[in-house]
Parts: C-alpha cells; sequence; structure tokens
C-alpha cells in the first residue's frame, strides 16, 4: 500500500501541477476548487471519519484561517501567513476541543455548527468595534498561480498526513475511539487528548486553505467565509465517499467540484436539490460510500458475508 | 505484608441522590481470586466501574499497587495495571480478533512488562484462550461465547496486574460456563495475575474462588471464604436461598 500510494500521490500531484499551464483560467480555478475540497474533506475524514465525532466545524476553521490571511498578508511573507492560518485554526480548535469534546454524536455536531456562527459573529462583532469595517479588501495578494500551488501543497500535505495517520498508533487510538470509545479507554488510550489533538491536527488543513482560499476573493466578509455551505459540502464529500477510507473522499472531492460546478452552471435551481439526493442516497444505500463500490472486499469481509 | 495490588477504601459513588456504592472496601492481594455477588441493582458493575476508573468516586480512595489514583481517568488506571471486561461484551466489531487483542498490547500493555510467555503477544494470548483458529475473522462474526473470550484477551493484552470480569459466564451454556471457571483459575494459576470476578451463577462462582465480598444496596453486607459466605444467614435472606447453602455444607 505505501509504495502504490506514494506513486499515486505522487502522479496526481503532477498532473494537478501541469494543469495551470495546459488549461484556461476557468478550468484552473475549477482544479483550484477540487484542491481545496480534497484537503478538507481528507482532513475532515481523518479524524471525523475514524471517531465517528461528525464536525460542522469546518466552516469556522476555514474562515479563521481565511481571517489570519485577511489581517497579515500585506506585512508578513505568504508560507507565514499560510502557516499562522493553520495555527490559529488549530489553536482555535484544541481550546474548542476541551469543551465539547465530551458529547457525542447529534449534541457534539449541532455545538460545532454553533460554534461557527458564534466564530462569525464574534469576527463580525471584532471587525465593526475595532477595524470600523466588516469587509476587506485584501492587497498584496501573490499571483493566481502561487495560490493555486499553495492549495496543491495542502492538498498533498492532507492526502499524506491522513496516510499517515491511518499507519501509526495515533490513527488506531482515534479508531478506537470511533468503536467504542469507553473500551478505548480502558485498554489505555488516553481518549481525552487524543480526541483534542485529532480535532486540531484536522482543524489546521482547513485553517490553510482558508488562509490560501481567501486572497482568490479579493474582498472578503464574514458571511463569505464563515459560510456554514463550506462545511456541510465537505462532510457531504466525505460521506458520499467512504469516511473511513482514504481514497473516498480524495475521489469525491474531485467528482463533486465538478459535478457541483456543472450543476450550479446548467440548472442552477436544482443545484441543491441534486446534492441533497446524493447525500441520502449516499447514507442509504452506500454505508461505506462511493469507496464501498470499488472496493475488492477483504478476506475478513468475506467471511462476514458467507457466514 | 506487601500493599495489595488494588485497594478500595470506603469508596462511595453517587448518581444524583442515589447512592449506587456505599463506603466498601476491598483489599486485593498478589495473586487473590475474588467473587463479588448480590442481587441485581447491588453496585457490583458500579463498584467495577469505580475500581477501572470509569467513575471517579464522590468519596474513598482507590490504591494500584500502593499509588492512590482516585480520580483519575481510565487509561491511566489501565496503564496502571487494572484490567476489565464489560457485562455486555465490547469488542471492537470492525476489527479481526487478532487487531482487537493487539489494540491492548499496543496502548497499556506497551510500557508493561509480559511477565512469562503468555502475554507476549497477539498469537499467545490468543493461544492461551483458544482462540488460534479465529484470529483472522471479524470480531463480530464469532459467536457470543468466543466473544466473551475475545474480551478476556484484549483486558489481558493490556498486561495488566489484576483482572476484573464483569459477568464473563452470562448467557453461556452450562459447559461453557464451567470451562470459563477452569479459565478464571487460569489467569491466576498461569499468569499470576489478580482476579475479581462478578458472576450470578453463584454455585460455579463459590466454587471457583477463594474469597467472596457480598454487596448488597451498595453496601459490603459481608466478605469471607466461600463457605463461610455461604452459610451466613444474612446472606441467604439477601441473595441465595436455601439451596446453595445446602450444596456449600
Amino acid at each position: 500500500m505505501p509504495r502504490a500510494a506514494l506513486a499515486a500521490i505522487a502522479g496526481g500531484a503532477v498532473v494537478a501541477a501541469a494543469l495551470p499551464w495546459l488549461l484556461d483560467d476557468f478550468l484552473v480555478s475549477l482544479a483550484l476548487s477540487c484542491l481545496m475540497y480534497v484537503a478538507l474533506a481528507t482532513s475532515w475524514a481523518m479524524f471525523s471519519g475514524a471517531t465517528r465525532y461528525v464536525s460542522l466545524g469546518t466552516s469556522a476553521f476555514f474562515g479563521l484561517g481565511a481571517y489570519v490571511c485577511a489581517w497579515t498578508v500585506s506585512a508578513a511573507p505568504w508560507p507565514v501567513v499560510i502557516a499562522g492560518g493553520a495555527l490559529v485554526a488549530a489553536a482555535f480548535a484544541g481550546l474548542a476541543g476541551l469543551a465539547i469534546l465530551h458529547l457525542r454524536g447529534t449534541y457534539f455536531a449541532v455545538l460545532t455548527f454553533g460554534m461557527s456562527e458564534l466564530t462569525r459573529h464574534v469576527v463580525t462583532y471584532g471587525e465593526k468595534q475595532y477595524a470600523g469595517t466588516v469587509g476587506r479588501v485584501l492587497r498584496g495578494v501573490p499571483s493566481n498561480r502561487t495560490v493555486y500551488f499553495t492549495v496543491l501543497a495542502i492538498a498533498v500535505a492532507a492526502v499524506i498526513v491522513a496516510i499517515a495517520v491511518r499507519r501509526n498508533r495515533f490513527g488506531l487510538a482515534l479508531i478506537g475511539i470511533g468503536a467504542d470509545e469507553q473500551r478505548a479507554q480502558t485498554l489505555g488510550v488516553p481518549t481525552r487528548w487524543v480526541k483534542v489533538a485529532g480535532f486540531a491536527l484536522s482543524a489546521a488543513f482547513a485553517g490553510a486553505a482558508g488562509a490560501a482560499m481567501a486572497v482568490r476573493w479579493t474582498y472578503i466578509d464574514p458571511t463569505a467565509v464563515f459560510n456554514p455551505f463550506i462545511g456541510l459540502q465537505t462532510v457531504l464529500i466525505a460521506i458520499v465517499g467512504g469516511p473511513l477510507s482514504l481514497t473516498g473522499p480524495l475521489a469525491a472531492a474531485i467528482v463533486f467540484s465538478l459535478l457541483a460546478e456543472f450543476l450550479r452552471l446548467q440548472f442552477p435551481y436544482a443545484y441543491l436539490i441534486a446534492l441533497g439526493l446524493l447525500l441520502i442516497v449516499a447514507v442509504l444505500y452506500l454505508p461505506h460510500g462511493l469507496a464501498g463500490l470499488w472496493r475488492q472486499r477483504t478476506p475478513v469481509e468475506r467471511a462476514v458475508a458467507a457466514r | 505484608m506487601t500493599a495489595p495490588v488494588l485497594a478500595a477504601r470506603g469508596v462511595v459513588v453517587r448518581f444524583g441522590g442515589l447512592i449506587a456504592v456505599d463506603r466498601v472496601d476491598l483489599d486485593i492481594e498478589d495473586r487473590a481470586l475474588i467473587g463479588i455477588i448480590g442481587p441485581n441493582g447491588a453496585g457490583k458493575t458500579t463498584f467495577f466501574n469505580a475500581l477501572s476508573g470509569l467513575v471517579a468516586p464522590a468519596s474513598g480512595r482507590l490504591l494500584v499497587g500502593g499509588a492512590d489514583l482516585t480520580g483519575k481517568p481510565a487509561h491511566v488506571f489501565a496503564r496502571a495495571g487494572v484490567a476489565r471486561t464489560f457485562q455486555t461484551p465490547r469488542v471492537f466489531a470492525d476489527m479481526t480478533v487478532e487487531e482487537s487483542v493487539r489494540f491492548g498490547l499496543e496502548f497499556a500493555g506497551r510500557r508493561r512488562r509480559a511477565d512469562g510467555a503468555a502475554l507476549a503477544g497477539a498469537p499467545a494470548i490468543l493461544e492461551f484462550l483458544g482462540l488460534g483458529d479465529c484470529a483472522a475473522l471479524p470480531a463480530r462474526a464469532i459467536t457470543p461465547a468466543r466473544q466473551r473470550l475475545l474480551e478476556i484477551g484484549m483486558a489481558l493484552a493490556t498486561r495488566p496486574t489484576v483482572l476484573l470480569l464483569d459477568e464473563v459466564a452470562a448467557g453461556l451454556t452450562e459447559a461453557e460456563v464451567r470451562s470459563m471457571a477452569r479459565l478464571v483459575r487460569r489467569c491466576r494459576d498461569e499468569l499470576g495475575l489478580s482476579v475479581v470476578w462478578i458472576e450470578h451463577a453463584v454455585t460455579v462462582l463459590l466454587d471457583a474462588v477463594e474469597r467472596v465480598l457480598v454487596l448488597h444496596q451498595g453496601r459490603a453486607l459481608t466478605e469471607g471464604p466461600p463457605a463461610v459466605v455461604a452459610r451466613n444467614p444474612a446472606v441467604i435472606e439477601a441473595y441465595l436461598g436455601d439451596g446453595v447453602a445446602t450444596a456449600q455444607s
């Protein structure tokens, strides 16, 4: 798996890296959107897929990253801006996680959603109070090509980290928490810290993506960057793709971004209806997501099926 | 005299106004084999939850190997050598039998020394339990009786000094119950563990263990050798009935 996976990632990254020279601006911006959702869905599944703590908080981390960018991009070097977005989002997720990660299921999902809204309002209030404005025009932004390669790097990093996590004890601890949290704890997993660390790590990628994507808008305001749709679409992609797999969310992010763009252009009114139906079908009939369709059955599953 | 491997001193567990465990003391010495009996709702499982760190006692102390771990989370108890099973087997359904055992070895068992070869690795543990032939099956695909064995295997993988068994014989056939009792003894005799066993199959339990604690309405009714406890009039009245008392004499 690791060598083949690394080869596949390297191949995919090379193809993605060549796109700015091969495609026109519209298609490159479509590819950028694909890469953004690869980063968001892969990092979401790394924590929420494994632990079954369904988070709707991606919008908060993304928006915080975008605002870190807006506050610092004219003064700080670009890599520092991106790292700042990742760190602020991770720190925020860590603190929020300490407060809410003892709640499971619906309560956790609703609270993460509330957390996104709260963050949006706090930023709006802070900007009005101290900056005297709600939106910000971004100045001194890097070129479109730099942004593209930054998001590509974030997406590749998200995939590599997701693979690394799956293969080590930290990932095993996350899986154990998803399977039976109390049992995992009685077997020696420090569940609280593992959850907080996993939540923060996952948020770092959303923060980095938010910081990178912010400059694409040139003008940002809280409504745009804390858009709950970003968080919902991330969850939708990961669940349709298969939250427990690695390739599922990755492939679904690509298919989804293309499909979403196509639907939005061709059927602007049916767009959200189609996405909603897809989610319902996925939840009802594809417990392992699209990944379950092409995935070969393991010997274990054949044994279960034969029973 | 060495310190008990696990000791409960005046442990109280409250759920709101209800006192589920009321000032219970228990000293678990090295290689002790102790049974806990009592009617439903006597607080047996809640007492186990306190002993394994899943609920913090409202008052009282929990000493593991002499160290005070009162109020610490469950993984600290596991790392200190306290392992447990659950009444309804809580195996990791999607993992294989071998992976489930490896889980304990990867976490609490990782820092603990294996005394002897029996707990050296997952194959040895599965061999000890007689689960070697289903190592590659997913935990959800094996029979409930074997899931109970797997639960014990997952607990053993933490390389414990104390093993807390919560109704591991519930729902088993009579033959399976007897073989479970043999297994419990082997955990003490061959692995050198201290074992505490909660069970409703009182006759089997009283035959297997060397000391019995009787809980009733959260309190320790009495504690002593099985033969003595089985003749205790208060125990007979509260729980046993005449049949067991006669069988034990």
